[in-house]
């Protein structure tokens, strides 16, 4: 970024005003009618990418910021440089496109207007968050495009969507509060929130480590990272299709973005000398073996999907597994980093249309169909010819088919993980790569799950009998996503030249360049080829030993083996709290009348035996002996109490180990590892 | 003569009570417009020095010979501030009530004592030394218990009783330190800073007595146990007063106390800040995870109020400029917030008569206006920008780290999970859950209430984020300026 040359323009605040603007309106014509409300939804998405676009050529050698004083306490500020930008296109050109999609997909559904409503503040938001020049401002946009969204899950309102959307909700909290926390011990300890390098003013102690946690988290939790993805696969499948597009396209990229700000930007130390350099490596050494987990986790668990939709969104963790890696990297070798940010925007441009690309398919598809099970569709493709193309340009665009946007992005982040690996040599990072080329196959795998049933074969019966014709809007934004695909797979060079060498001006690096000069070699096209036909395999061979019917048992699952247990326990020691300060504390209070009455009659007794006497009389039973049973009976009472609650809480966690089944695919998962862990040969098989 | 006007707003609502009982004009049509009107004019008398505070002066009124020592008032940027909101709120709540009350049996009295309420509350806001001070936190004591027992069946009794009970160790123990600190030749007038220089076993007794008394009123564990009873069984508008106002006055009391009489030297030198900011964490930990158990709608609000003041507590012994800012400003955005959620859960409960938060669901399809209300404040609650509980948070957060407390800034957000976690099913239910059984169709005739409550609830769910929004924080500015004044920086 050019730091001598800024503009100020008032439009940059606008991009973001106007789809807040424009929620009110939409909302407001909806009521009204809804044809206008499509028009102005096209128009009102539309505009933002106009103003970004018309910024494109200003900020080649400037950066344009915009602050407004007194807001919020602190005060707003947004800026626009090349990397925002690079965010801001994506979610401007997904929204876009799916607001076009949008204009026929709705038919009779209830609580459209609020959609709209949402949807456009959830814009908003995300433009916002990446529109910011500041951590303070970010985090704000931040939470508007998180509570948004909510509705955006929960549309439906049937309980499985309101299970995933309140999971959502509760982890989206849980991860705005960390951040929170995470941005104010940065504004403390370094007195700025600015997205610049802060790395030497933090103290040399274990608040670095704990503030670095604390954005892995916040970020981490809207990317879908493991381990805190579980929201993730609930929650994108049931949404509408056109908001899991945007979902699983656009808004965990911002999670991500969040990490590049953070682990690339403003924990890179400024000088190569500068102390905070193990740091930033240290931390940059977490994200990438958590990325790993990630892309082999959501490939792996998307191998045993059914749902379509749920596998995209287990390929989504699977994708974003990707780019954390490469962020990772970046932030590992910090300064010295060649190709792993520069693959990570490139795999985020790419992520964002095939996937939103994908979704929208199966959109269509439920659209005209009303089933998403891949085991009660098949022979689409007769049927619906262009959906089938466009779906398999999406698909070869993320399986990593030579020609497509996947592929080039897929041979860069190899190579990154490559150097990776030879910076320091991490034992670590040399399997990390073998289980990014294993990811490569799951992939390939997954995805003929999809295509081979569901396109190909015999027509099945509700295929035959589709009634409702296809929408010409639907199919104009599929088709101009997938043509951007093969348009970036054929000449990646370009978005090179365009969009990622201003925004990594000095980062871009000579062996960068090399990589994709030499993209289409045979090398890489040849192991490209083989990844996608050992998928292939793995394909047959988990359909000839019907291991795909494996039913994943969810007791295993994380949320279930460790997030419920913390919960309740947390929930299970507040109760006891309460019942030691709360309720204990009342009942003493109240008993402490009877102390008083019981002392003034002695008192009574003693100085005028008389009368204290038939006043003892009156009162028949001794009440210090009331209080002690009294107290007894409370006692015996809050123990049953505390068991009762302790079978409460713990009645739905599952950490018996009799009712333990050991399922299928954790053999597997062993399995698997042993294969590639042990066998030194099969390394070059993959 | 100009400094008589400070007892214009003292004077005005008990002339308004008088008139309201015994003025039977055109046979009491125009009493709710009697009783409106009084309190508005009480806020426009408050608004008299506005044009003396903003040049940064301050009044004084002394009586003498009235209660031995005579009694002052005094009006700064603190008390000025604090009138004025209050006065504010009090006017919505006024008009609200005018509806809530409208076939209330034994309104007369209502209405009799909420204004006297307001006068005591000035008076309690605007008085100028502990004498004064203790004077109208008796009168508070005695008439709000009014409006705590207005049911007058046992459940309202009780809490009743356990209200003015604790009220009356408190008023107590108040005395007590009075006469500790005026027998040490403390002054017992308002002084920014603080004037105490040297503790003696007897003057660090009487401050914790002091706290005691103050804590009660406020709701701080160990002396929380009324409110959630006592809270709840009022009228929804007694509610809001007594959670968004009454207990202010615990806390600006304890304010006035620690800044202008003992001053900040005088703790810290004791060395207890850090036992009373434990007794701070503890509050604001058992509020919020009270709350969670509870499914009565106002109960949850009620235990809610007990976390918001631990917030406040834990600000007051920060001893920093932000903090004491967050601390202040929380003070009035929480009024704001609890009295909205109140009214709004008064509007609910006045409309279906349905208090459990299971029952309530769907009910934002039918009531949009009062739940989305509700919503607003309960997300000023949580602390989301951009709204008010969300700088609290912030300012707050500074607080405490520069105090070195970094625990503190975990706990904050903690408990603001923990808001979540009793906030949001409310808003879901009501918005995003269907209700199953036909019970529920009979409010799906509309929301179909008056004006008279609407109007206060929708403003109140506007000021939750309309300083934010805006370029100048009126609230905020003045509580940086009053933080100043406390901390004498």
């Amino acid at each position: 970024m050019n730091e001598t040359a800024v503009l100020e323009s008032f439009l940059l605040p606008m991009i973001i005003l106007i789809p807040m603007v424009g929620a009110f309106v939409l909302y407001a014509a909806g009521v009204y009618s809804r044809n206008l409300r499509n028009i102005l939804s096209v128009v009102f998405s539309a505009l933002p990418l106009l103003i970004l676009i018309r910024f494109y050529f200003i900020i080649q050698d400037t950066s344009v910021i915009y602050r407004i004083e007194g807001l919020l306490d602190y005060g707003l500020t947004f800026s626009l440089d090349m990397l925002s930008f690079i965010f801001a296109l994506m979610v401007a050109i997904v929204w876009f496109l799916t607001s076009l999609y949008l204009i026929d997909y709705f038919t009779n559904e209830k609580h459209q207007e609020r959609f709209y409503f949402f949807l456009f503040l959830t814009l908003s938001g995300s433009l916002g968050t990446v529109l910011t020049a500041d951590l303070f401002t970010l985090f704000v946009f931040f939470e508007l495009m998180s509570m948004a969204s909510y509705v955006l899950i929960v549309h439906k309102e049937d309980l499985i969507s309101i299970k995933a959307a309140n999971k959502y909700l509760l982890m989206a909290v849980f991860g705005a509060l960390a951040l929170l926390m995470g941005i104010i011990f940065v504004y403390h300890y370094t007195g700025t929130v600015a997205l610049v390098p802060m790395v030497d003013y933090l103290p040399e102690t274990g608040i670095k480590y704990l503030i670095a946690a604390l954005f892995i988290v916040g970020f981490g939790i809207k990317a879908g990272m493991f381990p805190v993805h579980i929201w993730l696969p609930d929650a994108h499948p049931v949404a509408p299709t056109p908001a899991s597009a945007l979902l699983s396209g656009v808004m965990i990229k911002l999670g991500v973005y969040g990490l590049i700000r953070v682990f690339n930007i403003m924990f890179i130390p400024e000088g190569l000398t500068s102390v905070g350099s193990s740091f930033a490596s240290n931390m940059g050494y977490v994200i990438i073996l958590l990325g790993f987990v990630t892309m082999f986790l959501g490939a792996f668990l998307a191998l045993f999907q059914v749902n379509m939709k749920k596998i995209l969104a287990y390929s989504s963790i699977s994708q974003v597994g990707y780019i954390i890696t490469a962020v990772g990297i970046a932030g590992y070798m910090g300064l010295e980093d060649t190709s792993g940010l520069g693959s990570a925007l490139y795999h985020v441009i790419n992520h964002a249309l095939f996937k939103s690309l994908l979704f929208l398919v199966v959109g269509i598809i439920y659209y005209r169909i009303h089933e998403l099970n891949i085991n009660k569709i098949s022979g689409l493709a007769r049927k619906m010819p262009f959906v089938t193309a466009v779906f398999l340009i999406g698909m070869a665009g993320i399986i990593g088919f030579p020609g497509f946007n996947g592929y080039v992005s897929k041979v860069l982040l190899h190579e990154a993980v490559v150097e990776s690996y030879q910076y320091q040599g991490s034992k670590l990072l040399y399997y990390g790569e073998k289980l990014f080329k294993l990811t490569g196959i799951l992939t390939a795998a997954y995805f003929m799950k999809i295509l081979i049933p569901v396109y190909l074969g015999k027509m099945s019966d509700n295929v035959k009998n589709i009634k409702n014709k296809g929408s010409n809007m639907m199919k104009l934004s599929i088709g101009v996503l997938g043509l951007f695909i093969m348009f970036i797979g054929l000449f990646p060079g370009q978005v090179f030249q365009y969009i990622l060498q201003p925004a990594l001006q000095e980062r871009v690096t000579a062996e960068f360049v090399a990589h994709l000069d030499h993209i289409f070699e045979m090398v890489h096209i040849q192991s490209a080829v083989f990844t996608i036909f050992y998928g292939f395999i793995v394909y047959m061979f988990l359909r000839v030993t019907r291991l795909f019917a494996v039913h994943l048992n969810r007791n295993l699952s994380l949320e279930y083996l460790i997030y419920r247990p913390l919960i309740s326990i947390f929930f299970y020691f507040s109760d006891i709290f309460i019942s030691i300060f709360d309720k204990k504390l009342t009942h003493s209070y109240d008993s402490t009348f009877h102390i008083g009455s019981y002392f003034s009659k002695l008192f009574l007794l003693v100085f005028d035996y008389e009368n204290g006497l038939q006043q003892q009389h009156e009162s028949q039973d001794s009440k210090i002996d009331q209080i002690s049973s009294g107290l007894r009976d409370t006692a015996i009472s809050s123990v049953e109490k505390l068991q009762e609650g302790y079978n409460h809480h713990f009645s739905d966690i599952h950490w018996d180990i009799k009712n333990l089944d050991f399922d299928l695919y954790i053999l597997v998962l062993v399995l698997l590892m042993v294969l590639v862990f042990m066998c030194p040969g099969l390394y070059y098989f993959i | 003569m100009y400094k008589l006007l400070i007892l214009l707003p003292i004077i005005i609502p008990i002339i308004g009570s008088i008139l309201y009982l015994k003025c039977n004009l055109f046979s009491g049509k125009y009493k709710p417009h009697l009783m409106v009107g009084t309190v508005f004019l009480t806020f426009l008398s408050t608004m008299i020095f506005y044009p003396v505070i903003s040049t940064g002066s301050t009044i004084n009124f002394r009586i003498g010979s009235v209660l031995l020592l005579g009694i002052s008032f005094k009006i700064d940027i603190f008390s000025f501030f604090m009138v004025a909101v209050v006065s504010l709120l009090w006017i919505l709540i006024s008009i609200y009530a005018v509806e809530y009350m409208e076939n209330d049996r034994k309104k007369n009295r209502f209405f009799v004592f909420f204004l006297l309420n307001l006068s005591g509350a000035m008076g309690f806001f605007l008085s100028g030394d502990v004498i004064t001070m203790f004077l109208f936190f008796e009168l508070l004591t005695i008439f709000s218990y009014i409006l705590v027992v207005h049911r007058e069946d046992e459940q309202a009794l009780k809490a009743g009783n356990r209200y003015i009970f604790l009220s009356l160790i408190g008023g107590l123990g108040f005395l007590f330190s009075i006469v500790v600190t005026y027998i040490n030749g403390i002054s017992l007038s308002f002084a920014s800073g603080g004037m105490v220089s040297e503790a003696s076993p007897l003057i660090s007794a009487a401050f914790f007595v002091y706290m005691v008394g103050f804590s009660i009123k406020a709701g701080i564990f160990p002396f929380h146990i009324w409110l959630p009873v006592a809270h709840p069984v009022a009228p929804s508008p007694a509610s809001a007063l007594l959670s968004g106002i009454m207990i202010k006055t615990g806390a600006f009391g304890m304010l006035r106390i620690i800044y202008n009489i003992y001053g900040v030297n005088f703790i810290q030198s004791m060395g207890w800040d850090s036992v009373l900011l434990a007794i701070a964490g503890i509050t604001i930990f058992l509020g919020s995870a009270a709350a969670i158990f509870e499914k009565d709608l106002k109960k949850r609000l009620a235990y809610s109020s007990i976390g918001q003041m631990g917030y406040i507590f834990l600000g007051m012994f920060l001893f920093n400029q932000s903090s004491l800012t967050g601390d202040i400003f929380h003070i009035v955005s929480h009024a704001v917030m609890k009295s909205c959620l109140f009214l709004a859960a008064g509007i609910i409960i006045y409309k279906t008569g349905k208090r459990n938060i299971e029952e309530l669901k769907g009910i934002g399809h039918s009531m949009p206006v009062t739940m989305i209300c509700f919503s607003l404040a309960a997300l000023a609650m949580i602390g989301f920008p951009p709204f008010t509980g969300f700088i609290t948070k912030w300012e707050l957060s500074m607080g405490a780290l520069q105090a070195g407390h970094p625990e503190y800034v975990a706990l904050f957000l903690l408990s603001s999970l923990m808001n979540g976690i009793y906030y949001f099913p409310i808003i879901i239910n009501a918005f995003f859950v269907s209700p199953e059984d036909k019970e529920i169709k009979e409010f799906e005739t509309g929301e179909n209430v008056s004006w008279k409550m609407l109007f206060p609830v929708s403003i109140l769910a506007l000021g939750t984020f309309i300083f934010d929004i805006i370029p100048a924080n009126i609230p905020l500015n003045m509580s940086e300026k009053i933080a100043r004044l406390l901390l004498n920086i």
